[in-house]
């Protein structure tokens, strides 16, 4: 497809791909300049790096993962993440009785910029780019458990964001592996209503 | 009732599960499907959160596009010299064989036996390209009057013998030409090309930065030298802010293909944390592209940097070589956090 200098093939890449890319841009990083710069960024390294390209078919997923590259990348601090501050059990959780209530756009990004870089990530991969676990775990190179922990710690997070009203249960406060304590406060985070 | 790791297993199972899938199908979360059907309460709360992914999913991609991205995005690419100029918004590149009848006072343009094919890249509006063929002849008579390209077509009546004239006389005028030309070289030489602008060399140094893999950053020897010291040597106008406790933390390493020049990179960490590379390669350089000879002495303003992505790049020349500053930081903070005050104007 783009090849290095081909000038033709660059412009239908940016044509066919540059809605979908910038969308996926201001789902990770929550504003529409960062968006447009990471769009920009994502085809300038897709010009320069399009040799690399061996499938023509796998354009997008291609141009997705210089994306996030480039998100990360521009979170050169990374946010704390409270790891193990979820008690993630089936125990403690209750029968659902009502269906989810209804969410927006907005209120979907209000919860996102709440969420670590990590967690929008592999958020963006699962309800953005529908990979599947397995995918999820090819393309960042882990294990495919890690995957399903850390995909079931960032839905249960952004869940506690989108619905507070569902909070049904507190976690005590966790350390992290140094043994201090988390610097993000703790929410008591809904799991299952 | 299944034990603790069993359910924590289950659980994470159900969360990985997308919406409208057939992810129960998949070997690895067979034991989801069996547990489902043996508990109905388990059943409940994975249809809920399939509910909520199906919600989630939907919105997740509901993102309005601002206007006139992709013309911004091929202008960016463009000033990189990506993509040719005359791109409209909304239009699908095709390219386009000419073919047009040319009267016999042309055939210059097209001597020789051979139809003299060439195709021309044209803007055309469907973004798939279904219509492309239908706007070919309409863009070819545009094409040959801008391009002064044509094809001749092989029924155009040529005569054997005015061909030979003209052959002759088109070698006559192209020996003299080249003679001339030969002798002029002599005494003339042209007016040099001016070079990469700043922009366009702050803009290179960023699209470099952003290609490099990101394990590349602090690859490189500790460096512990005195600025402006020996070739490609470390700015004085740089300063990486330090502190006893966290102290600052520079390393060197080679780059090669910086504006076609080999240099040196210095990865730059600050007490705070705040990273960026300085870039140091030769002003000039025998076969490199050539740099405008107006560059700053000292480094440019904020508001003169090239910024995207969180990054900012800065571009001045210093002792005879080129220096390129990178920081992973797009504010005016990141950006001056590296200079010494009395070097900023």
């Amino acid at each position: 497809m783009a090849t290095e200098g081909n000038p033709l093939d660059i412009a239908r890449l940016v044509a066919e791909h540059h809605e979908a890319v910038y969308r996926y841009a201001y789902r990770l990083s929550g504003s529409q300049p960062d968006a447009e710069d990471l769009t920009q960024q994502v085809f300038l390294i897709a010009c320069g790096k399009g040799g690399q390209l061996r499938q023509a078919d796998s354009v997008r997923s291609w141009l997705f993962t210089i994306l996030r590259n480039c998100f990360l990348k521009s979170r050169a601090k990374p946010t704390p993440t409270p790891v193990g501050a979820l008690e993630l059990s089936l125990e403690n959780l209750p029968e659902p009785e009502h269906p989810p209530p209804a969410i927006d756009s907005e209120q979907l990004q209000q919860a996102l910029d709440r969420l670590s870089a990590q967690d929008r990530v592999i958020l963006g991969m699962f309800y953005f780019e529908n990979l599947s676990y397995r995918e999820i775990a090819e393309q960042l190179k882990i294990p495919m458990g890690t995957v399903m922990s850390r995909l079931a710690r960032a839905k249960a997070r952004l869940r506690g964001q989108l619905f507070p009203q569902l909070v049904q249960q507190s976690t005590p406060p966790k350390t992290d592996q140094t043994g201090r304590q988390s610097p993000v406060p703790e929410k008591k985070l809904p799991v299952w209503p | 009732m299944a034990g603790e790791p069993e359910k924590q297993r289950i659980y994470e199972a159900i969360e990985a599960c997308r919406p409208g899938s057939q992810d129960l199908s998949d070997p690895g979360l067979a034991f989801l499907d069996r547990a489902l059907a043996e508990q109905p309460g388990l059943a409940a709360r994975y249809e809920w959160v399939q509910a909520v992914d199906r919600q989630v999913a939907l919105i997740f991609t509901e993102v309005p596009v601002p206007e006139g991205l992709e013309t911004r995005i091929l202008e960016t690419l463009q000033t990189t010299h990506w993509v040719p100029t005359g791109y409209e918004e909304g239009l699908c590149p095709v390219k386009v064989a000419c073919q047009q009848e040319v009267p016999s006072s042309d055939l210059t343009k097209g001597f020789g036996r051979e139809p003299n094919r060439k195709e021309q890249l044209f803007w055309v509006g469907s973004e798939d390209g279904k219509n492309a063929e239908s706007e070919k002849n309409g863009k070819c008579a545009q094409a040959a009057d801008s391009i002064q390209t044509v094809e001749i077509s092989p029924t155009q009546p040529l005569f054997a013998s005015a061909k030979k004239k003209l052959f002759w006389w088109i070698l006559v005028a192209g020996l003299a030409g080249a003679i001339a030309v030969g002798f002029l070289g002599l005494f003339w030489s042209p007016e040099p090309q001016p070079g990469l602008s700043l922009v366009e060399i702050q803009t290179e140094a960023l699209r470099f930065a952003m290609s490099e893999p990101e394990e590349a950053f602090g690859s490189g020897q500790p460096w512990i030298g005195q600025p402006s010291q020996g070739p490609l040597a470390f700015s004085r106008a740089i300063w990486v802010p330090s502190h006893r406790t966290q102290p600052a933390e520079i390393r060197v390493r080679k780059v090669s293909g910086l504006l076609g020049r080999d240099g040196l990179a210095y990865d730059l960490r600050s007490a705070e944390g705040i990273c960026a590379t300085l870039y140091v390669v030769p002003l000039h350089q025998a076969g490199a592209v050539s740099v405008a000879e107006q560059l700053p002495g000292e480094p440019p303003r904020y508001d003169e940097t090239v910024r995207t992505g969180g990054y900012c790049a800065a571009a001045w020349q210093e002792n005879g070589c080129l220096y390129m500053l990178v920081v992973h930081g797009d504010s005016a903070r990141a950006y001056y956090h590296f200079f010494r005050p009395q070097v900023v104007t």
